[in-house]
């Protein structure tokens, strides 16, 4: 079956003057998928997020959701009648309750949005809707914003750090109710976060973007299949841990440490028949052995080794 | 229309500060009219008089404060401006900027409002908060004027008056308009000064226009299109729909420019 692509950029730049926010951007969100988009503070997501939207003009290149030009500002209206957006910095009106912020702000849709989903939703987060905004704490208000994407009808969620300041359940809510809605309108999750275990979760495929580049498109599980394993060595003692590490080829083990009698240390999945024919020479210094697929942030970290780094590492 | 539910959300949010920004306005004026008695006031003849013509001009020019018209003129509407508009200015310079800065700004243009709609339901805010701010001392001055025995045994232009508040109203839509287009540009604090600057410097140029050695350059101010003492004082008619239907054109010019400038430029992170 042929995906439609909902987002697509194509060499996508936007400059801040001299600064770069993106450059050369190019990304397919596929219908119906859920899309993380990962990388640190000041790599572009917010920037793409943004230019997307058409709060900032691009620069040059070309990009477009649901097939229509999001430069062209006669029709973002279009687009934005089918979008949910929560910023990653969420500014409410502080003077105002909950409830009046949810009002005026989802009054703004064409289609009027059934309230009593705004009162459910309210109730499964546990928010008091009655509150003004300046009493809220900081998760509080990071629930205003969830429903605020979660009540209307929509077929594209664009979300920047949604589950910010939400305690874990709070989080698991946000995600059970954002599956719940997507699937009722068979939605496209464009999910920017840091939140690197978060993704691993609920996205289907993750883009990584360094440096206003998007570096890597791959789904959850290939990535991880191309990345590193984290094998763990527990010993007798600091000592053997230490034989032990002589023993291993230098070339394909990485970040190595000894952390009393346990030897932790990553090595590529292709190179791993070869690491464990060397434990079956050494087994008897060996107490217990793990080889663990690594967190997202193993696998995240690899893209933004910074090149000062990398020089340093060559050095 | 979204242009509406925004304007109502506007007028939710600021009704309270309307209403008191109008009552302080408008006790201040009752108390200046119920305050006047022609015997004490043609005494202050002397001291206007003797006035430099710079500051003289500023005050809209020589009146005879004996006359409840030319104390009304001089007291309330020639100062009208600045009661109303350095609380406007404040205002105005502050409200898109202040979105901006509060990131309220991504929530409202990530909903399908066009951008125009947008500010206009600020300007319209805006104009609102205009005319019941000029309304609550318009009736209040009348409740005072009623009153006042003293003013009404003169003859009292009512009409002329009611004709100068209108004025009045169109010449801070004109100052709205004008801060308006600098709160576009400009970030909160720097839309609030330059806004103040400009229209301080608007304020000068004709009465300093003498000193200033360009030819006509009091044309190029808002304030020159404002004299309610023909109105009042002269009782004439002369240049009066000429010079409102300037400052209404200046106020669209400014507002269309600000809602130009606005749909193209770049919301900030």
């Amino acid at each position: 079956m042929i995906k439609i692509s909902i987002i697509k950029t194509k060499n996508l730049t936007k400059f801040y003057g001299k600064h770069r926010g993106i450059e050369n951007l190019n990304l397919e969100v596929q219908e119906g998928e859920i899309f993380g988009f990962l990388g640190p503070n000041g790599a572009g997501k917010t920037t793409t997020i943004r230019t997307l939207l058409g709060l900032l003009n691009k620069t040059s290149g070309k990009s477009s959701i649901f097939g229509i030009d999001t430069g062209d500002r006669k029709n973002s209206v279009e687009i934005r009648k089918k979008i949910a957006y929560l910023p990653g910095e969420l500014g409410l009106y502080t003077n105002m309750t909950s409830r009046q912020n949810l009002k005026f702000l989802l009054s703004l849709y064409d289609v009027e949005v059934d309230w009593a989903i705004v009162e459910e939703l309210a109730s499964r987060m546990h928010l008091d809707m009655d509150k003004k905004v300046r009493e809220l704490s900081k998760g509080n208000k990071q629930k205003i914003g969830n429903i605020l994407v979660l009540a209307p009808e929509v077929n594209l969620y664009i979300l920047d750090e949604p589950t910010s300041g939400l305690d874990p359940l709070m989080q698991n809510e946000f995600y059970k109710i954002l599956k719940e809605r997507k699937k009722q309108a068979d939605a496209t999750v464009f999910l920017s976060s840091h939140l690197l275990p978060e993704v691993e979760k609920v996205a289907d495929r993750v883009g990584i973007i360094r440096k206003g580049t998007l570096v890597e498109v791959s789904s959850i599980a290939s990535l991880k299949k191309m990345a590193l394993k984290r094998v763990e060595i527990f010993t007798k003692s600091n000592e053997d841990a230490k034989n032990i590490t002589n023993l291993l080829p230098t070339d394909i083990i990485q970040n190595q440490q000894i952390d009393n009698s346990r030897l932790i240390f990553l090595c590529p999945t292709t190179e791993l028949p070869l690491l464990i024919e060397q434990f079956n020479r050494i087994k008897s210094q060996i107490q217990d052995l793990q080889i663990t697929s690594p967190a997202l942030e193993d696998i995240f970290f690899q893209y933004y080794e910074s090149e000062k780094d990398q020089k340093e590492k060559k050095k | 229309m979204e242009l509406f539910d925004a304007l109502k959300f506007e007028i939710k949010k600021g009704w309270k500060s309307m209403l008191i920004f109008g009552g302080v306005i408008g006790l201040l004026f009752l108390v200046l009219v119920a305050m006047y008695d022609p015997a004490i006031f043609e005494h202050y003849n002397e001291i206007i008089e003797s006035l430099p013509p710079e500051l003289l001009g500023l005050l809209g020019g020589q009146v005879d404060l004996g006359t409840f018209s030319g104390y009304f003129n001089m007291y309330t509407l020639e100062f009208a401006w600045m009661w109303f508009g350095l609380y406007l200015i404040l205002k105005v310079a502050q409200d898109i900027p202040g979105e901006m800065e509060n990131k309220t700004i991504d929530l409202v243009l990530s909903k399908p409002i066009k951008r125009w709609e947008y500010v206009l339901s600020k300007q319209l805010h805006h104009i609102i908060t205009i005319f019941v701010a000029v309304t609550i001392p318009l009736g209040l001055s009348l409740a005072a004027i009623g009153f006042n025995t003293k003013i009404l045994n003169t003859n009292v232009n009512f009409g002329g008056i009611l004709l100068s508040y209108l004025w009045l109203t169109i010449l801070l839509w004109a100052i709205e308009s004008t801060v308006l287009l600098i709160s576009t540009v400009f970030r909160r604090r720097s839309a609030t000064a330059i806004g103040f600057a400009v229209i301080m410097v608007l304020w000068f140029i004709p009465a300093f226009s003498g000193s200033i050695p360009i030819d006509n350059i009091e044309y190029i101010s808002i304030f020159q299109y404002f004299n309610t003492r023909v109105i009042l004082i002269d009782e004439l008619m002369t240049n009066v729909v000429r010079d409102i239907l300037i400052l209404v054109g200046w106020s669209v010019v400014m507002s269309v420019c600000a809602i130009i400038y606005f749909m193209k430029r770049d919301i900030p992170v």
